[in-house]
């Protein structure tokens, strides 16, 4: 097997807090990911799925920075590379689409002139050129009327266009990840299922390895081949998607299957996982989940599980449930 | 009430021996989208537009569809919180139109409201407790001791920690201040409750922890709940009867069941079609809409959906399609789905 496009070894992020003390969004977090394939990042808010896909891209904030571990695109360790040479590494190979669209573009300029201008910069071409491109991309991610849609400006286009001029910016740099954060959130249900349709044809089409950022875990089973769940910053299960939803054996990952509202069958009393997530400044010194957990012991409370394979997934759990589903 | 018997047959009835608590009766909101000038009338859309609906005492009614689709406004309506431009809402016969300043406030006691945005509708600098107490001395109700004695009642109701009660909306989680804001709506033992989003700004767990919490205390204080929702999933768990709205007006309203498991309205399936389900077994062939909805201020002429719809003829541009049942289940469609 040759080696992944994209993995992370132990990955933690730091952030230095205005109070001075130093909190750790993301520990220790592993996975891995192959050209062609879509991984899905689920948990919570605040468990550090956002955070981890800003440190693969060099984009966090200020006060952050990596830590320990690795992240390795194609060979290039990116958590020791210049803030320069990171640049030119998002400008080829990371492509990032976030939820807000609308203010993720820039609002005085045409979406045309956006699209054209990242060409630009990417490629030694005239800027004629790069417009016919920025058209011609806007009519790949299926915008209706391109040529006239590339002179309009964000604020009259809907939230579904702005979504698709984002993913075809996104794609003008031919990238070979594509970071989707909450990319389809903010929209209706109907537009939702216009946007997924398209990055999974873009990722079919291109061999784009596709991170999704989400926390409906209705559209990671429609979407995904490979799940991460992470839970207080850390990675608590990695399975393949059937697998994950046929028997999940991190009981957080159970918790959260079982709290899902699901449209094709009417749960008498949907399950509810008692408690709260512990804040960042507050971890408790074992399994962070212990204090939720059903059947935390003794050893959940003090000692801190390490995230180990065991037949097709990775699992962090002293107590992991059974294989396979009772 | 003399209108009684023709509303009877106009309405769509779930339960005939059912009480109706609410109700609205072709009723319209427009709001003014551009302000009139020297040499232009003012431009107006209808947000809503008219809109007939009736509300059994105790039971759940949830209103879905799309941003715009007019579901908030037509829940503002039928609180009584915006007048309507033609048409009536009435709360136990009563159209709030008529009710006096006086007893219009009065009727607040009965209908409560609970908004997405619990953090936003919380005073951010005043204690939860006195907060949830604030309403029982706003209609004085009851002596003082009973007030504090009744919050607390209401705080323990919602499973609120008692360490939080002194505790500013700053301090707490978005589910703990959403379960203040339930107790805040709950504690003039309301009959109506309207519930506009409350749970799509929280994380799946602690949504399920609320929407379990409601389900407990509609069943406890027998409310009635209007359920406002863009997510068909929350919505099967919570609802006993669903309106599904496009461009302010109902497409199909009937019995949960039926309107999502057995939808009759093109629209309804492609919107149920488009909800993705949590098996990755499930391989569904997918029922993709084009394009977007079209602008609330310029609807299509006709049948409003007929831009989008996968079955439109030349009628469907024409003639807004009348109101039919199908078996008791009420739907806006020239060729709605007729298969039982």
């Amino acid at each position: 097997m040759s080696s992944p496009l994209l993995f992370l070894d132990r990955l933690s992020v730091a952030i230095r807090a205005r109070s001075g003390e130093t909190v750790y969004p993301v520990r220790d977090a592993s996975f891995s990911l192959e050209k062609g394939e879509t991984l899905a990042l689920v948990g919570e808010s605040g468990c550090g799925k956002s955070m981890t896909c800003l440190a693969v891209s060099g984009l966090l904030p200020k006060r952050g920075r990596i830590d320990a571990g690795q992240a390795v695109l194609d060979g290039t360790d990116l958590a020791g590379l210049s803030p320069k040479a990171m640049r030119q590494v998002r400008r080829r190979d990371i492509a990032f689409v976030f939820q807000d669209a609308t203010n993720g573009l820039n609002p005085v300029k045409s979406v045309g002139w956006q699209i054209a201008e990242s060409v630009v910069l990417r490629e030694n071409v005239s800027w004629r050129a790069a417009r016919l491109r920025a058209v011609a991309l806007l009519e790949r991610v299926g915008m209706p009327d391109p040529s006239s849609r590339a002179r309009d400006f964000p604020h009259q286009l809907s939230g579904g266009m702005n979504q698709r001029a984002m993913i075809a910016l996104a794609m003008a740099g031919r990238p070979k990840l594509l970071i989707a954060d909450e990319a389809t959130t903010a929209l209706d249900v109907t537009i939702q299922a216009q946007i997924l349709a398209l990055i999974d044809d873009l990722r079919a089409d291109y061999g784009l390895a596709v991170i999704f950022v989400t926390h409906d875990l209705s559209l990671v089973a429609e979407i995904a081949d490979t799940v991460v769940v992470m839970y207080a910053g850390r990675v608590i299960e990695t399975a393949r998607v059937a697998d994950l939803y046929g028997a999940p054996r991190h009981p957080y990952s159970a918790g959260l299957l079982n709290s899902l509202p699901r449209m094709d069958m009417k749960r008498s009393d949907l399950q509810v996982i008692e408690g709260q997530v512990p804040p960042i400044n507050a971890m408790p010194s074992g399994c962070a989940f212990a204090p939720r957990c059903f059947r935390s012991t003794e050893i959940c409370r003090r000692q801190i599980p390490e995230l180990t394979s065991i037949s097709q997934r990775q699992l962090a759990c002293h107590q992991p449930g059974a294989e396979q589903a009772s | 009430m003399s209108t009684t018997a023709d509303l009877k047959a106009l309405s769509a009835r779930p339960d005939p021996a059912g009480e109706t608590i609410a109700e609205t009766r072709d009723v319209s909101k427009a709001f003014v989208y551009r302000k009139a000038s020297l040499t232009r009338a003012a431009e107006i859309f209808n947000a809503v537009d008219k809109v007939s609906l009736c509300l059994e005492r105790s039971e759940t009614l949830a209103i879905v569809g799309e941003s715009g689709c007019g579901k908030s406004t037509f829940g503002r309506l039928i609180a009584g919180l915006l007048p309507p431009s033609s048409g009536e809402a009435t709360f136990r016969g009563h159209s709030y139109a008529t009710l006096s300043a006086e007893d219009w406030r009065a009727s607040r006691r009965n209908v409560q409201i609970i908004f997405q945005d619990a953090a936003g509708s919380l005073d951010p600098r005043l204690p939860v407790e006195i907060q949830v107490r604030e309403p029982l001395d706003l209609h004085e109700i009851g002596s003082r001791a009973d007030r504090a004695a009744r919050t607390r009642e209401m705080l323990d109701a919602v499973q609120l920690g008692r360490h939080l009660w002194q505790a500013v909306p700053s301090e707490l989680s978005g589910g703990q201040q959403q379960r203040v804001v339930i107790a805040r709506a709950l504690i003039t033992k309301p009959e109506l409750v309207i519930c506009d989003e409350p749970v799509s700004a929280l994380d799946v767990s602690i949504q399920a922890q609320i929407l379990s919490l409601l389900a407990d205390l509609k069943s406890r204080m027998g409310l009635t709940l209007v359920f406002i929702s863009h997510d068909l999933a929350v919505v099967r768990q919570i609802a006993d009867r669903v309106a599904v709205m496009y461009l302010g007006r109902v497409c199909e309203c009937g019995p949960a069941g039926q309107v999502l498991s057995h939808p009759r309205h093109p629209y309804t399936k492609a919107l149920l079609s488009a909800v993705p389900v949590p098996d990755p077994a499930v391989k569904r062939t997918r029922l993709l809409l084009a394009g977007d909805p079209p602008s609330p201020h310029t609807p299509p002429a006709g049948c409003r959906f007929h831009t989008r719809c996968p079955v439109a003829v030349g009628i469907c541009s024409q003639h807004a399609p009348e109101r039919q049942f199908i078996n008791g289940h009420e739907v806006h469609c020239h060729f709605p789905e007729n298969a039982p």
